[in-house]
């Protein structure tokens, strides 16, 4: 007997996926729709998880999907979500699936206007902090001093804080994630899928290819953004933040810079600016915390 | 019972969509449609619809989002004019590619620059190689009727296209005329139900739709796509049979008037018509051998019914309402090429060119009698057979402006 | 209902009838043929703790009594498990060597 037949994590996409190996995007997609089961529609923008939507005649996703447009995720989610709802279907979860570029930058507009209509739809941001799929472009999210193609003396300014931003706007239900805290990552989806309205859930993604490390360094590095506090783990129920992440004793920033070659131009000043970035960030957000 | 009502051409728009039962409506304003999305939302709030309205952010989104509600399976509806089409461009042919049935009104604009509000057919113009099938309409009477003919026609089995249902700005769309409004139940039996027969986005059937396509089965796809804009004449031609048993009106592909021994012929599209017609009918009092032709259906071109009209003529007169900058405009274009077999016998008509109307000037009947003139002189040779535009309502002192 | 992975079958039943831009089949690509070094478990010390089950990208492990099991066919070799295993019992071993196992 195949022994995969007994497979109970990840089944709801394929096997034989062309994504790299050790990628997280498609550990966090497997993730997701463990949470969310078959009743769901998954949409997804030209970027890398679209090699999880398909080619051709063949998808990787054992539910139907659908090939947005990079900047309409959020548009074409809000139009299937009321269609659904006209037809009686209020229980499909419908579920854009999209990069950071396509989060961030193109899609903003979409996201925030889908936001503050209120659909009842989970949008989840895979974070690999890059145009991937083109060939590692620069996006809104890339780390202040990264290297990218587009940014090859490493980029000049920081990252810009969307799950923040979408916070102000005001939204049901927003979580950042990791893929290094799986449980952590499903137990957020648990509560976008009960969540009666739209909800974020912002995902670290680390990606071998785009930051030069070796693939099964990737959890590694996704962990370590979190331990130094570059990358806080929170939820926002009706605005109230809680982390649910603490870190008590966080390791220096230069510990996760220096696993990762797209970091080898950053000069120490960058370096310096990511590390108060990672402090004061994670102050700022723990008073909040503490003042609700 | 049908009832007789004073209406514009968005009010006439909106209705025919309320008639039509559309579910759900994405659609973001810009003038001259606004009033269409207007209606519609209140048509909506006041129960009159039962329909979920989307206020969207962009028509960007207006146009997504009506795909999205197509891929559940509900018949959807947006409008749109001028900048916002044109912001629309990339995902009119999603809406094409996948087959989806949606009606959208544009209510022709120039698109800029300059800025203006008024109409020309260049917005719909830069939609014409989208997929959609593009109708234009004269009145608003046509403009009711096409929203419903059109989803007919649209879910059609050998059509599942989108149409666009053009309505010149503001000479249509805000010009009151009395509207034979047909009752819900004549239109309930002549356009039932939605039921969606190509791609949904259903988890008791999953596929995946809209994927990145290899070189392979691409042109495959493309084809079928241009084998139903092929159909879609046939389909066209049933459907409106079938509507004047239902009404009582008949729609043709195009509309000729007439033209049986014209020696010249007007081809134009949507509110000059009327125009046209009317000095054709007073020159045929003066015995002057005129007729007019008013193309309905632009997409896809009826060029071989077209040709055996025209091809009869000596002279044809096309007026474009679009500049088509660096060639003829669009329209002639397709005029001239339609009858390309028939001018090669040498026996073919002359077809003159003539730009007019843009961004809102009217074409007036002075215009078109001008037109009538240099036609027949370029029949009698004074004109050459050119390939060139003549834009025939330029100020004199153009250069000065 | 579903069949749970890489079933050779149609996804959807009319998918192959519909008109336009759609998927119907699985995806099937053998990733397995990608991996330079293969993860061999040594299962007589695992604890079955299911960490690298829930780690691994491509979801081909699936750890049973028996201990952690992968499917070559389709893994990339990665070694994220190797990594994550908290009793360090998955070793990487050069495709093609004489150390292969299985
Ligand atoms: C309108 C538009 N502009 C540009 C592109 C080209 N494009 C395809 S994917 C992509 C980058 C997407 O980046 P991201 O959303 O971060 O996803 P990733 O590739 O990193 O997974 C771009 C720019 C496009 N498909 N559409
Ligand atoms: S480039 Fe990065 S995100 Fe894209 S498939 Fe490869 S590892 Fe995954
Ligand atoms: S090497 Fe990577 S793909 Fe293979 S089993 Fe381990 S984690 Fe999975
Ligand atoms: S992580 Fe290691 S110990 Fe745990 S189940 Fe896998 S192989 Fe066994
Ligand atoms: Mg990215």
């Amino acid at each position: 007997m195949n022994i995969m037949q007994n497979q109970t994590r990840g089944k709801h996409l394929f096997h034989g996926l062309t994504s790299c190996e050790g990628c997280a995007m498609e550990l966090v997609a497997r993730t997701v729709l463990d949470i969310l089961g078959t009743n769901t529609v998954v949409l997804t923008p030209p970027s890398c998880s679209a090699i999880l939507t398909g080619f051709s005649r063949e998808t990787g996703w054992h539910v139907p999907s659908f090939m947005a447009n990079l900047e309409a995720v959020a548009s074409y989610a809000s139009g299937l979500r009321t269609g659904l709802e006209v037809l009686g279907k209020d229980k499909v979860n419908v579920v854009g699936y999209a990069g950071d570029g396509g989060t961030v930058d193109i899609g903003l507009q979409a996201l925030s206007g889908a936001i503050e209509r209120g659909h009842r739809i989970i949008y989840i941001c895979y974070d690999n902090e890059a145009y991937m799929n083109t060939g590692i472009q620069r996006s809104g999210a890339t780390s202040l001093g990264a290297w990218t193609t587009t940014t090859p003396g490493g980029k000049p300014t920081q990252r810009k804080d969307v799950p923040q931003m979408l916070l102000a706007q005001g939204i049901p239900y927003l979580a950042t994630a990791s893929t290094a805290y799986i449980d952590d990552l499903a137990k957020k989806v648990e509560k976008a899928k009960n969540t009666d309205g739209p909800s974020y859930i912002h995902v670290h993604a680390p990606c071998a290819t785009g930051w030069r490390f070796p693939a099964h360094k990737t959890i590694d590095i996704a962990r370590m953004a979190v331990q130094t506090g570059l990358w806080v783990l929170y939820e926002a129920v009706d605005g109230r933040l809680k982390i649910t992440k603490e870190i008590k004793n966080f390791k220096p920033v230069e510990d996760y810079v220096k696993m990762q070659k797209r970091f080898q131009k950053a000069t120490p000043e960058m370096i310096m600016e990511l590390q108060r970035f990672a402090t004061e960030g994670y102050e700022k957000l723990a008073e909040r915390v503490e003042n609700v | 019972m049908a009832k007789r009502k004073a209406m514009d051409g968005n009010a006439a728009a909106a209705e025919g969509a309320r008639l039509a039962r559309v579910q759900v409506v994405a659609a973001y304003p810009i003038t001259p449609q606004t009033p269409i999305v207007e209606k519609l939302a209140s048509f909506i709030d006041e129960q009159k619809l039962a329909a979920r309205y989307i206020n969207v952010e962009s028509e960007h989104s207006a146009l997504c989002a009506t795909i999205g509600a197509s891929l559940a399976g509900t018949r959807a509806f947006t409008a749109t004019a001028s900048a916002g089409l044109a912001l629309m461009h990339e995902i009119t042919g999603v809406a094409a590619g996948c087959r989806l049935p949606i009606v959208m009104p544009i209510v022709n604009r120039a698109l800029p620059s300059p800025w203006s509000l008024w109409c020309d057919h260049s917005d719909s113009m830069g939609e014409r190689d989208q997929g959609w099938l593009q109708i234009y309409t004269e009145n608003a009477q046509e403009a009711l009727d096409f929203i419903i003919f059109s989803y007919r026609l649209a879910e059609d089995e050998r059509v599942l296209l989108p149409v666009n249902v053009c309505l010149d700005g503001f000479f249509l769309s805000h010009t009151s005329e009395a509207v034979i409004v047909p009752s819900q139940e004549e239109v309930d039996n002549f356009l039932p139900p939605y039921e969606p027969k190509n791609l949904v986005l259903d988890p008791l059937d999953p596929m995946a739709v809209n994927v990145l396509t290899s070189p392979a089965i691409f042109t495959e796809i493309k084809h079928q796509h241009k084998v139903a804009m092929d159909n879609s004449l046939q389909v066209f031609k049933e459907v409106s049979q079938q509507f004047q048993e239902n009404f009582g009106r008949q729609y043709g592909l195009f509309e000729t008037y007439a033209c049986n021994d014209a020696e010249i012929i007007i081809v134009s599209m949507g509110t000059m018509s009327g125009t046209v017609r009317h000095l054709v009918k007073k020159m045929r009092k003066e015995g002057q051998k005129v007729g007019a032709l008013k193309l309905t259906m632009f997409r896809p071109f009826p060029g071989r019914e077209l040709a055996e009209i025209l091809g009869k003529a000596q002279g044809v007169a096309v007026i474009d309402r679009s500049a088509g900058l660096g060639s003829l405009g669009p329209l002639a274009n397709e005029v001239r090429s339609s009858l390309y077999d028939t001018a090669n016998s040498n026996q073919g008509p002359v077809v003159c060119n003539y730009v007019a109307g843009l961004g809102g000037r009217d074409v007036t009947e002075d215009t078109i009698a001008l037109i009538i003139k240099e036609t027949v002189q370029a029949v009698e040779g004074n004109l050459k057979k050119s390939y060139e535009s003549r834009w025939i309502d330029l100020l004199e002192e153009a250069e000065s402006i | 209902m579903l069949k749970p992975v890489n079933a050779d079958t149609i996804l959807s039943k009319y998918g192959k009838d519909k008109l336009g831009p759609v998927a119907y089949l699985p995806a099937n690509a053998k990733t397995g043929t990608w991996r330079l070094h293969r993860p061999v478990p040594d299962n007589a010390k695992c604890s079955r703790c299911h960490i690298c089950e829930k780690y691994c990208p491509c979801a081909v492990i699936v750890v049973a009594e028996e201990g952690c099991h992968i499917d070559y066919t389709y893994c990339k070799g990665c070694g994220i498990c190797v990594e994550v295993c908290p009793k360090k019992i998955i070793q990487m071993i050069p495709e093609n060597s004489q150390k292969e196992v299985l």
